[in-house]
């Protein structure tokens, strides 16, 4: 995770899952009143006139699944709370007006606030319905000043779509997001400052997008439905997808660094980041990073040197959102091939899509933690949704969709956040990445290693060792000739371990410049024996008699330039002093041999 | 006077006699049930390589024991186990080889993916170790860490709760099973030709569940990268263990 952090400006539009509902709401009244009209028009029953659709002036109430998830201010001044069930809050007020919650409604109506947004800046990330995040460097520096971007935000919203919303633009994520709730902008290098006293339970608004918490929360529902019936495992399931599985995680988090004591965003980013990521898992590790006022994935963090790119030529262009569902499957998981099959994990995906006008929409979608195929057919079905949900309302036609691509803007490296494909892979990955994340807070980065294949001539050379959750090197490309065939010996020796080879009348053995052994090796002495040998019984200085040996191979590495290096690789084969045979590889530079690998 | 036989016809016998018999039949079978049923291993028993598996007890390792691999041709055979054990899903740590061949680790079958590699630490080696045994599948423990006999024996004890294979190039005590590996010939080199092929081992197993101890004669690695049986010939005694 690097921690460097860059400017952002985030666009929230408050309450904005009540909006949605409400528009959702207006739309099917006008839609009923629209049928009655035709209905009575038909009756031709002259002098009456078309009833206006009805605006709620009572209070509005938001439910989930029989919980109040959001209110307005009316209902708000008449007792009714986030968290209250259904029952008690028509109790409180019966008249009021209960509207139900729907994810993909409101994730397809925010495309129309992001369209207005695309209209003043570039680069716009959808973190959840409700929020945009953007680097505010480039756009502010063309409005001329920050303060002139944010009110150029939120004219353009308001032009484009007629809802208010708010600006704010800080150092970091979470800075910019609590910064947008009061409309304000944090100074350069202040975010630490402004987040300090804010209380622990801001957490629940980080940008952490769906995949956060989703180890703890698969690990607890699997010891959850351990012993329950298959039906009701179904049914729970079904609830726990979406934005709520996270923000319960968010709660669950909240709660228990309240009940060690921790009050204040600032006695959380005090602590020590590796302490927390050891005992809390990285999920807490991200959110300490976020109230630290820093950024876990900066915009230029891993650019793969291939870019990756799939793509997909509708043959019946896309005309209606149900459509959209079957043609997102294939496209997601041809993309997640290719990031499982090198080694990453996509945060930021950006969905582009061509229609039959030619006309180009792209739109770019923020995530933390791994994206799996179901949230990208989740975000391909919204935003095609959106596009044409934009099309209708706006009455213009946007045409069919033909072309859809998807481009995995920004990827880091898989190591923690890789899911598993079954539920028992997947917990025993998270079992074996707790330990080493154990190990590594203990004993540092060097503790817990990797082997990463880069590529070499040389056994020691050939393969990599980089600290787990580091990045990995690039592999080299080529041939290399003279790569050891063959079984591969067990122990390759990485420090220099000298030894001399000698003919039948104790000169040393070289290799001539033509790759030749310049005589018959018979004996072999090791000056000074490494551990590995000791324990087959070999002394130094006494001398083993050689039993087999093969043919040289070359190693010329870059003899086109001044680092060129020649060495000569031999397999050899030699008695113990216990009558047991012993295989080697040795490396011959410049008429001096050392031991390369041991056949152990 | 013809003798007059007392005892009843021997066609329908006593009634006493026949529930004691039936009786002592039920109980034999049961007791045959009972040893069968003990014999069996507690727990999952994590696969060997294929030509080993007539020289384990069970055909395989079971979890939470640990075993001891000692002799020339140590390194491969603790990688040929590791990678079996581990299968598809476990993951797999080296502590305390610095000087692993990672290529042979990969040709062994052992996943790059699932595989940690631990270097031998000055301090911390205890509680580095337990925390690898908590989370491991198949932890392997190179001849290089100092290892205590306290710890040995902690770790032991940890890895039979956590359900860890522990695989021990020099352990500082005793294994549930000792392997012993002494490699006879390599064939292939010739004076001046040919590149290795395969080697022809021999395994010594003892240990818990082994009675005595059982011989067999395996080339490793065979040409084709894994441990065949070597056909032919009976083991041959192996060499005195050398002292110290």
């Amino acid at each position: 995770m690097a921690r460097s952090s860059t400017r952002i400006a985030v666009v929230t539009v408050p309450q904005w899952p009540l909006i949605a509902a409400l528009e959702r709401h207006r739309a099917e009244q006008e839609a009923a009143l629209e049928r009655t009209a035709h209905r009575e028009q038909r009756d031709a029953e002259p002098g009456k006139e078309p009833q206006t659709p009805q605006t709620p002036q009572t209070p509005v109430v938001l439910l989930h699944h029989h919980r109040v998830l959001a209110v307005d201010d009316a209902a708000r001044q008449l007792g009714i709370l986030p968290g209250m069930r259904r029952r008690a809050a028509r109790a409180a007020c019966p008249e009021a007006l209960l509207l139900e919650a729907e994810e993909d409604a409101e994730n397809a109506l925010f495309e129309m606030v992001a369209a207005a947004v695309d209209t003043v800046a570039a680069g716009v990330d959808t973190l959840r319905p409700g929020t945009l995040l953007m680097a505010a460097a480039g756009p502010a520096r063309h409005q001329g000043g920050e303060e002139a971007l944010a009110e150029a935000l939120i004219d353009a919203v308001a032009d484009h779509t007629g809802w208010s919303c708010t600006v704010g633009i800080a150092d970091g994520p979470f800075a910019a997001l609590l910064a947008a709730e009061t409309g304000r902008i944090i100074h350069p290098g202040r975010s630490a400052d402004y987040l300090a006293p804010h209380p622990i339970s801001a957490l629940l608004r980080a940008p952490v997008g769906r995949g956060w918490g989703r180890e703890a929360t698969a690990a607890r529902r699997a010891a959850q439905s351990a012993g329950q019936s298959p039906a009701r495992r179904r049914s729970s399931t079904g609830r726990d997808r979406g934005m709520h599985a996270t923000l319960a995680a968010l709660h669950e988090m909240v709660g228990l660094l309240q009940r060690l004591g921790i009050r204040t965003l600032g006695d959380f980013a005090a602590l020590e980041s590796g302490a927390v990521t050891d005992r809390f898992g990285p999920g807490a590790g991200l959110l300490h990073l976020l109230a630290r006022g820093q950024e876990a994935a900066p915009p230029a963090a891993h650019h793969p040197a291939q870019p990756l790119q799939v793509d997909l030529a509708l043959e019946n262009p896309l005309e209606r959102t149900d459509q959209a569902a079957f043609v997102a499957r294939p496209l997601a998981e041809r993309l997640r091939a290719q990031l499982v099959e090198r080694g990453l994990v996509c945060t930021r995906l950006q969905i582009l899509a061509r229609t039959a006008s030619g006309q180009e929409l792209e739109r770019t979608w923020r995530h933390d933690g791994a994206l799996d195929v179901e949230d990208m057919v989740e975000r391909i079905r919204w935003q095609c949704d959106g596009w044409l949900t934009r099309s209708r309302m706006r009455a213009r036609t946007l045409g069919a969709i033909t072309h859809l691509s998807l481009v995995p803007v920004q990827v880091m490296p898989a190591g923690l956040n890789a899911p598993g494909l079954w539920g028992e892979a997947g917990e025993e990955t998270h079992r074996a990445q707790r330990a080493f994340a154990r190990a590594q807070a203990l004993a540092g980065e060097q503790a817990v290693l990797v082997p990463v294949t880069v590529g070499g001539r040389l056994l020691a050379e050939e393969t990599v060792l980089v600290p787990w959750r580091q990045e990995r090197p690039a592999a080299r490309q080529g041939p290399w000739p003279g790569a050891l065939h063959g079984p591969a010996p067990a122990t390759v020796l990485r420090t220099q371990t000298p030894l001399r080879l000698l003919d039948t009348d104790g000169e040393p053995v070289v290799v001539t410049a033509r790759g030749l052994l310049s005589a018959v090796p018979v004996r072999l002495l090791l000056p000074e024996v490494p551990p590995a040998l000791s324990r087959c019984g070999i002394r130094a200085s006494l001398p083993l008699h050689v039993t087999g040996y093969g043919q040289p191979v070359l190693l010329d590495e870059r003899w086109w330039g001044p680092s060129a290096q020649r060495a000569a690789r031999l397999q050899l084969t030699a008695r113990t002093p216990e009558e047991q045979d012993l295989a080697l590889v040795l490396l011959c530079r410049r008429g001096a041999w050392s031991l390369e690998g041991l056949y152990d | 006077m013809s003798p007059v036989s007392v005892l009843p016809a021997p066609s329908a016998p006593p009634v006493g006699r026949e529930d004691h018999e039936q009786r002592l039949l039920r109980a034999r079978s049961v007791l045959q049930l009972a040893e069968r049923s003990a014999a069996e291993p507690a727990g999952t028993v994590l696969p060997v390589p294929q030509a080993l598996t007539p020289l384990f007890p069970h055909a395989g390792l079971r979890v939470g024991s640990s075993l001891a691999v000692t002799g020339s041709a140590s390194t491969s055979m603790l990688l040929a186990l590791a990678s079996a054990a581990a299968g598809e899903r476990s993951w797999c740590a080296v502590a305390g080889m610095p000087d692993l061949g990672l290529r042979c680790a990969v040709q062994a079958g052992l996943d790059p993916a699932r595989l940690a590699i631990v270097p031998a630490q000055e301090t911390q080696t205890p509680q580095i170790l337990s925390a690898l045994v908590d989370g491991v599948g198949v932890l392997v423990l190179g001849p290089e860490l100092a290892l205590t006999p306290a710890l040995w024996r902690s770790l032991g004890d940890r890895a039979r709760s956590r359900d860890v294979l522990v695989l021990a190039a020099d352990p500082p005590g005793r294994s549930d099973l000792v392997m012993e590996t002494s490699a006879q010939s390599w064939v292939g080199l010739g004076h001046g030709s040919g590149r290795l092929r395969s080697r022809r081992v021999l395994l010594e197993l003892r240990g818990r569940g082994v009675p005595g101890q059982r011989r067999l004669s395996v080339l490793m690695p065979h040409v084709a990268g894994g441990i065949v049986q070597s056909p032919g010939r009976a083991p041959l005694r192996l060499h005195e263990r050398r002292a110290g």
